[in-house]
């Protein structure tokens, strides 16, 4: 247990002294309420407030925004390992493999969850006040909408997983965001239509726990996320299989 | 101390590690000499746990290397450069290091110093030459004060100052009581610093034993591992041009 804090905290200290992952980190919590905010004002209030759109759901809305930003940073995490042979000095440091992975996934984890956390709850919080009285106050925010927040970094936390795993497997930060950044931006939403079965996809099945997508045909929030989290742990056998049984001398 | 024990690594059918055995002792530098391609390094990411043998072991201080609670500790080791991400910083590459081994902080100051880079901490490893490289490889060695050192070709690509550098720092912490396994393709300038070769081709090794040893008759080490080199492939011993198995 004090080899894998030992580890962790190397793991926290590479994170967190690399440009790119502490720009892709502070682009993550900012851009969803910098969203927020832009719908906010250029919204007509008076619409706001007769529209069918659901008012605990304001703010949730830009929680899409963020997954690419969530992937592009779990992806640099993961893979910023193989630039200049970073990994042969892990694997000499901690020669361990299961050990140094789960070091990796924790800090992906808990990365995704703060972003989830403190972005959201800003672009809800700023949405809310944009819309001054058509939105609610800080003592009017319910219970849903907590959840909701929980779904959300729920869905962060899988879909960074995910891309870090991906990464790892092809040891290719490029091509873990080619396979899931269009995913994510809708390419397989707007096919739904056509393949009712996409909707098992990674990045489907969990949307709902973002915000509400009516009458698309999406999984309930609980039981996507469970669909979402079933992808993970298979990604993540396949991640530790090949990880634990690669020679590592050229990377 | 380092033992290696008829180790054999297999890519599919081809064999790059051939029953290669040697021993690396306290107190001497042991050069680990051969052609681009013998098996240098393939033994020695073996002997750091990196990739895994086919057969036989490679022990160091008795154990492998994977069964260390904190190698650092144990072994120092630089493989193809200093392994550290380009967009870090000298220090802050050496501290998750440190980390990563529970190896006191104050340590990335004293191994910065060691290697003359103290003033280039806080740039970005983007932007060293190959020889800050290097030396930043090899602080990151030294960064848990080990009694084994393996270093794989520390001198590629620098200039005679920096090869001067590394020659005479390797002297010194093999007279510091430290195992020093150092390998190279130039052997003329290994000579000069090992107090024992051994000599790889082909996978397999070819020679071993102290300098003077491995010399024999031949005017220098190098003359010695082109006619043992020449024996084996069956051509007369004596001719130095065009080998290169």
């Amino acid at each position: 247990m004090i080899r894998l804090l030992r580890t962790l905290r190397a793991e926290w200290t590479k994170a967190l002294s690399l440009p790119s992952i502490i720009g892709a980190l502070v682009a993550a919590i900012v851009v969803p309420p910098a969203l927020a905010v832009a719908s906010g004002l250029s919204l007509d209030p008076t619409v706001a407030a007769a529209s069918s759109f659901p008012i605990e759901s304001h703010g949730f809305e830009t929680a899409g925004f963020g997954q690419p930003l969530v992937i592009l940073l779990a992806a640099l995490v993961a893979g910023t390992e193989y630039s200049g042979g970073q990994l042969r000095t892990m694997l000499l440091a901690d020669p361990r493999r299961g050990r140094v992975l789960a070091a990796k996934l924790v800090v992906v984890t808990t990365l995704a969850v703060f972003v989830g956390l403190l972005g959201t709850t800003a672009a809800v919080v700023l949405k809310h006040a944009t819309l001054g009285e058509h939105g609610l106050s800080l003592s009017e925010f319910t219970a849903g909408m907590g959840w909701n927040l929980i779904g959300v970094s729920i869905n962060y936390v899988l879909i960074g997983l995910i891309a870090a795993l991906l990464t790892l497997l092809t040891r290719s930060i490029v091509v873990a965001l080619a396979v899931l950044v269009p995913l994510v931006l809708g390419v397989t939403l707007s096919l739904l239509g056509l393949a009712p079965l996409l909707k098992y996809l990674p990045d489907v099945a969990g949307m709902q726990l973002l915000t509400s997508y009516p009458g698309v045909g999406l999984l309930d929030p609980i039981p996507g996320g469970i669909v979402m989290a079933t992808w993970t742990v298979l990604l993540g056998i396949a991640g530790w299989l090949a990880f634990r049984a690669r020679d590592t001398g050229g990377g | 101390m380092i033992e290696i024990s008829h180790l054999v690594k297999r890519h599919r059918a081809r064999t790059v590690v051939d029953d290669v055995s040697f021993t690396a002792r306290p107190g001497r530098v042991t050069g680990f000499l051969g052609p681009n391609g013998a098996g240098k390094s393939s033994t020695l990411r073996i002997l750091l746990g990196l990739d895994r043998a086919t057969s036989g072991t490679a022990l160091v201080d008795g154990v492998p290397y994977r069964s260390l609670d904190r190698p650092l500790w144990t072994v120092g080791a630089m493989l193809d450069g200093p392994g550290a991400n380009p967009g870090r910083t000298a220090r802050s590459h050496l501290t998750w290091v440190a980390q990563s081994n529970a190896i006191p902080r104050r340590r990335v100051d004293e191994v910065l110093d060691l290697v003359g880079l103290r003033d280039a901490a806080r740039t970005r490893i983007g932007r060293f030459s190959l020889g800050m490289g290097q030396r930043l490889g090899i602080a990151a060695a030294l960064l848990g004060d080990p009694e084994v050192l393996v270093l794989d070709e520390p001198t590629n690509g620098l200039d005679p100052e920096g090869i001067r550098w590394i020659r005479l720092f390797l002297r010194t912490l093999a007279d510091e009581g430290r195992t020093v396994l150092v390998s190279s393709h130039l052997m003329a300038e290994m000579e000069k610093t090992a107090d024992d070769v051994v000599i790889i081709a082909g996978g397999r090794v070819v020679a071993a034993g102290s300098a003077a040893e491995v010399r024999g008759e031949h005017d220098s080490v190098e003359e010695a591992f082109f006619a043992l080199t020449d024996e084996r492939h069956g051509r007369p011993a004596g001719g130095s041009e065009g080998i290169a198995p």
